[in-house]
């Protein structure tokens, strides 16, 4: 059965509309480093919780490292590859918590947005709130924007 | 003749389940979390988070907190300049940044000094002046001073908006020299505000 002219036209409308003002094509990106880092990383153990296999194909941890700050302040660095072609939106939030385990809120704990574009390799951080911190969770989201409100303009 | 049915109902129900997600009730939602609101013509919450998270990270890595004679440091907050298009509270950046300060326990900010002798506590101040007479001791001076600036810049390609928020901080010490600065930019782009990002 042929489809009917007017879902033929819907479709085409579609596709051009993609095209021309949504449609991103695939770009990937190429690095170079040196092939002999002088850093010397100090590579931590993880244990990972993944609920989205999606969001775990595009933003793949690659390590984790911790270290101190000159004050003896915890600070923690992922990294994260994205191995497809397609840039990829997601945020990122670390939480902190103190040697009982409770967490330790700070009004600069917040989540933040990222891009990671296709073939790219991506570190963020952060530094403990308090030298009482012991133990940290970095959360990863997939890019939470839903809809589009019309809001009016003042 | 089937699909000339089909087509409709599907299309109608389609809309329905549209009209329904859209609709949305207010509701509650984690002001640290990433279903806020984002704006192209505002400076957000979550703006102002990102850059004061930003602040303190570099600011705490740095170690200059802790390079002063008497530990904890004392902080005051000077003028952070806004010079976007909006009419903005620059608490909303300097009193997260002092807040994740004093619970790092590296900081105090000292609220009874301001710019051009407006200070933010008066009867603080009053007590102040009150114990110092007293005592005949003078408070500790400042080592450090905070001051700022939030930079606007527009841009559009046809519909395509795109919003740019700078926020720039330098720390002062009581040489005057600026002996940590940081800046971040928080880049928006779109034609229509969106919930999450």
């Amino acid at each position: 059965m042929k489809p009917s002219p007017l879902l033929r036209g819907v479709l085409a409308g579609a596709a051009l509309l993609a095209a021309a003002g949504c449609g991103t094509s695939p770009k990937s990106m190429n690095t170079v480093e040196p092939a002999q880092t002088t850093a010397v990383r100090q590579p931590i153990a993880d244990r990972r919780v993944v609920t989205d296999p999606s969001l775990a194909r595009n933003v793949q941890p690659v390590d984790l490292i911790e270290g101190r700050t000159p004050d003896g302040l915890l600070r923690i660095q992922l990294t994260v590859h994205n191995p497809t072609r397609s840039r990829h939106a997601f945020n990122h939030r670390v939480e902190w918590f103190d040697a009982q385990g409770f967490q330790f809120g700070t009004p600069t704990d917040t989540a933040v947005s990222a891009v990671i574009e296709g073939g790219q390799t991506l570190s963020f951080g952060s530094v403990a709130p308090n030298p009482q911190v012991r133990d940290f969770r970095i959360s990863l989201l997939e890019s939470t924007r839903s809809f589009f409100p019309r809001l009016r303009r003042n | 003749m089937k699909t000339s049915v089909i087509l409709p109902a599907a299309a109608a129900a389609a809309l329905l389940a549209l009209g329904a997600g859209c609709t949305r009730p207010a509701q509650y939602v984690d002001p640290q979390g990433s279903r806020v609101m984002v704006t192209l013509d505002q400076i957000n919450i979550q703006d102002f988070a990102m850059a004061a998270e930003d602040a303190v990270n570099s600011l705490l890595a740095s170690g200059v907190i802790d390079r002063v004679p008497e530990k904890p440091a004392i902080l005051v907050v000077s003028r952070v300049v806004n010079s976007t298009s909006q009419q903005v509270d620059t608490d909303m950046l300097t009193k997260k940044i002092r807040v994740a300060l004093n619970q790092s326990g590296k900081a105090l900010t000292q609220t009874t000094r301001g710019p051009g002798g407006v200070v933010e506590d008066e009867l603080a101040r009053e007590i102040q002046l009150e114990r110092e007479a007293l005592d005949g001791l003078r408070t500790r001076v400042p080592d450090f001073s905070l001051s700022g600036k939030i930079i606007e810049t527009m841009s559009r390609a046809g519909s395509y908006r795109q919003a740019a928020y700078t926020f720039q901080l330098s720390l002062t010490d009581n040489r005057g020299l600026a002996v940590w600065e940081g800046e971040k930019a928080v880049v928006k782009q779109g034609r229509r505000p969106s919930v999450g990002f």
